[in-house]
């Protein structure tokens, strides 16, 4: 996938979130109708926060496993993380101005 | 005499003294006694006294010219009486002075004057004709009422500030009689019934502004409030004037005349309620119409308070949620769940909290009655009309049937890292993620080099134990004993060499995945041990007798038939169904052609990476060599085909002379074996199961025999409904 937000798996987890210096947004998204829409909205706001904030996508495949770890509790469900711990966080769909305003209130 | 005057007023004793001059004429030292006793009163009088002989004062006390604003009575005398009348009251005082010629003029001698700054002065006159000394005079007195008219202006400003306040309020206010006559009313309640003031006169009795029937509610109401004496309320229609209906509603109550509260009629205050009543009938088809959607709409609904006490629930949220209406009003919201993960519950809280919608939150709801269900919320706050929070709502559509179509629509290319994009492929994918949170035991079955292993680290990494240990065991690879060992470690002194206590396999996957590779291979003692653990998730050490407690997710796997093995008894009945409590089936490469080009597009990047080359891919003689190959050793043959390609290959394309010789050479020592292609094709069932039989029920070499495509040999096994016995 040619994209700006990083796919993330269990075996890199711990390299692309937890040793992440930068705060993480983080969507878990399984695919879906609505799915290609917060896919570009993430993608907009990994542009606009290039140098404050790392974009990243969890594996549709891994979502289960990450359920547990993070109490996902359905998707969408966006996550700031700061050195893997969770800051904040944003039930259901969200546009640009949503997670413009959850990321203004975490960094 | 003093007693007399003082007992008796100037006026009258003057009247007296017109009246009977002769009786009351003194000898003339007396009069002029008198005279100057009458002037020493006049003086002190605190009353404006004067004479006005030919329109100009004769005589005027101190008290007049001090009222008039002169210095002394002399700078009055001789001037014009009329000069000192306000204009327009002046034909006023004229007409009293002629109508009272031969008597005290006192009706309605109230106007003003001029005082001497031009001011004016509101003054009472009274006075009489007279003769003074010898001529024709009027005598008379002016008092200053000044502040009794400020008294009356205010009093008169208040009162039609009060008379416009009860005109002009919304309410119509009427008082009637006790025999239905009405006596008081503000102009409100004339619009109320459809008339005014002026078109009212005449029709002073209730009656004349109501048709019969509501004449007779009103008197009945009023009668009761009259025998009760306890102000009440009455609605009633009335057919007005303009031939509108309205509605009204009267509060009546009684009034009692002072001092004895004897009850002279009533007082009512009524209000046109017509537009109300059409708007709260309005209102009410509206909820009608709300509540009939509310309770057949196919979402489930919920309204909680800001404490999360759910007001109102709809029908279809006990079809989605198992909760019944009534028995959830007014619980709190999380306490009516019992059987499902309660995930709405957090999204409702985080609506009351952060007082924002969220939208298509998909949830699956893991009900013990509904395993697969999954829904989407919507949750918003609840605001009255004045924008006020009072709590949320909860949308629930019940999407079950809308993620599986769209597990099934989705067509994927990869799973992890298993590479395919066939309908066999498609069907494991989902298979794998249903299985993905489910604790259960897999068995994986497929040829050598099919990815089972790949499969299970899927299944591991795809499920909550993916932050846990997977571990894997080769079975085949090992002795007896020391797969024994391996599985369940031993302690020091158990067998010789056992120099020290050592972690077992499962120990070491506790928590996470322990993968059983060639399960098939396993002794029976082996067996029974793994029966052990599967059944109590318990097992002992080798050379120790306690059993030590273990979580481990089991996933076996094998290339052989264990089914086969269980009939010949190589392999226990009961552990056989105890792992293949769920078996993936994994297809041989040559069953998923179709996927050759997406898997040699991945070897490609992959080797690309790894050989730091840049090739862009495999010659269409490559791609068509590699179809027609079997691929008994499936894709790890395949990969180990590509790996050996890329090392030979320096340049841009992949072409049959870097491919290993059996595949290269595969194509021309295959077609000496394989029969020309028929013109036509095979005609009955018969001949196309001697071929199927004769390849094994190799579909590929069948079709070769045939001369006919493996598709075709597929459908003709459909069409006769072929069946491998063997």
């Amino acid at each position: 996938m040619e994209t700006l937000v990083s796919l993330i798996r269990p075996d890199n987890f711990e390299r692309e979130v937890v040793a992440e210096k930068k705060p993480v947004l983080l969507l878990c998204m399984s695919w879906g109708e609505e799915f290609p829409k917060q896919l570009k909205v993430m993608e907009d706001i990994a542009r606009k926060y290039s140098e404050e904030l790392k974009v990243v996508l969890l594996e549709e495949e891994f979502i289960e496993a990450f359920k547990k770890n993070f109490g996902i509790l359905g998707t969408p469900t966006f996550l700031i993380l700061v050195e893997g711990k969770e800051r904040r966080r944003w039930l259901g769909l969200a546009d640009q101005k949503t997670l413009t305003d959850l990321i203004s209130h975490s960094i | 005499m003093d007693q007399e005057l003082n007992g008796r007023s100037l006026e009258k004793r003057i009247k007296d003294w017109e009246n009977e001059p002769e009786k009351y004429n003194p000898p003339e030292s007396t009069a002029l006694d008198l005279e100057d006793g009458y002037r020493t009163i006049s003086e002190k009088s605190l009353v404006g006294l004067y004479i006005i002989q030919r329109g100009r004062f004769s005589y005027v006390n101190s008290m007049l010219s001090s009222l008039l604003g002169y210095e002394s009575p002399g700078e009055l005398i001789g001037k014009s009486f009329w000069e000192l009348i306000h204009p327009d009251d002046r034909g006023l005082v004229k007409l009293v002075m002629e109508k009272g010629q031969n008597e005290l003029f006192q009706d309605r001698s109230i106007f003003r004057v001029f005082k001497k700054d031009g001011t004016i002065l509101w003054v009472h006159m009274g006075g009489s004709t007279t003769v003074y000394q010898g001529k024709p005079a009027n005598i008379g007195h002016l008092i200053n009422i000044n502040s009794f008219k400020e008294t009356e202006k205010t009093l008169r400003q208040s009162l039609e500030k009060y008379q416009t306040i009860i005109n002009e309020i919304g309410d119509g206010v009427a008082e009637v009689d006790l025999r239905g006559n009405l006596t008081f009313n503000n102009d409100t309640s004339f619009k109320i019934w459809g008339t005014s003031r002026e078109e009212a006169k005449g029709g002073r009795h209730y009656l004349s502004y109501m048709d019969e029937n509501s004449g007779k509610a009103l008197f009945q109401a009023y009668n009761k409030v009259f025998r009760t004496g306890i102000p009440d309320k009455i609605i009633y229609e009335i057919n007005r004037k303009d031939g509108k209906r309205r509605i009204i509603e009267d509060s009546v109550s009684l009034i009692r005349k002072a001092p004895d509260g004897s009850v002279i009629g009533f007082r009512s205050v009524s209000r046109d309620i017509t537009d109300r009543r059409e708007t709260e009938k309005g209102l009410a088809e509206h909820r009608a119409r709300l509540e009939a959607i509310f309770a057949s709409v196919k979402d489930g609904i919920v309204t909680v308070d800001p404490d999360l006490r759910i007001i109102e629930v709809n029908k279809s949220t006990e079809d989605i949620c198992g909760i019944a209406p009534k028995e959830a009003a007014g619980k709190i919201f999380s306490q009516c769940f019992s059987q499902c993960s309660k995930s709405c519950s957090e999204v409702l809280r985080q609506t009351l909290e952060n007082k924002m919608t969220i939208k298509e939150y998909r949830v699956e709801c893991g009900h013990q009655q509904r395993h697969q269900q999954t829904v989407s919320v919507t949750s918003s706050p609840l605001q009255d009309p004045e924008g006020n929070f009072m709590g949320a709502v909860l949308v629930i559509r019940d999407i079950t049937l809308l993620r599986d179509l769209e597990r099934e629509l989705r067509e994927r290319n990869q799973f992890q890292n298993i590479i395919g994009r066939s309908k066999k492929m498609q069907d494991i994918y989902r298979l794998l993620e249903d299985l993905a949170n489910l604790e259960t035991t897999v068995l994986i079955s497929g040829e050598s080099g099919t990815g089972k292993e790949l499969v299970a680290r899927a299944l591991h990494y795809s499920g909550e134990r993916a932050f846990q240990p997977f571990v894997t065991v080769n079975c085949s690879a090992l002795t007896e004993s020391l797969l024994e060992s391996e599985l369940f470690g031993h302690v020091k002194g158990a067998f010789t060499g056992a120099i020290k206590d050592k972690q077992g396999r499962f120990q070491a996957a506790n928590g996470g995945t322990i993968l059983l590779d060639e399960i098939g291979d396993i002794s029976p003692l082996i067996q029974l041990k793994l029966l052990r653990v599967l059944q109590e998730k318990e097992f002992e050490r080798v050379g120790e007798s306690t059993p030590q407690k273990v979580d481990v997710r089991v996933i076996a796997c094998t290339n052989k038939d264990l089914k086969e093995k269980v009939r010949r008894g190589e392999f226990r009945q009961d552990l056989y169904y105890r792992l293949k409590v769920v078996e993936v089936s994994l297809p041989p490469l040559r069953d998923r052609l179709e996927d050759l080009p997406l898997l040699v597009d991945h070897f490609c990047r992959s080797f690309n990476e790894r050989f730091k080359k840049n090739i862009e891919g495999i010659s269409s003689e490559v791609l068509s060599r590699f179809m027609n190959y079997p691929w008994l050793g499936n894709v790890r043959e395949l990969e180990h085909v590509m790996e050996h390609a890329f090392v030979l290959c320096h340049g841009g394309v992949i072409t049959l002379e870097h491919l290993p010789s059996e595949i290269g050479d595969y194509e021309r020592t295959e077609k000496i074996a394989i029969p020309k292609i028929r013109a036509t094709e095979p005609n009955g069932d018969q001949e196309v199961l001697n071929a199927l039989n004769k390849a094994h029920w190799n579909k590929t070499k069948a079709a070769r025999l045939l001369g006919i495509s493996r598709r075709t040999v597929h459908r003709k096994i459909n069409r006769y409904q072929l069946i491998n016995e063997e």
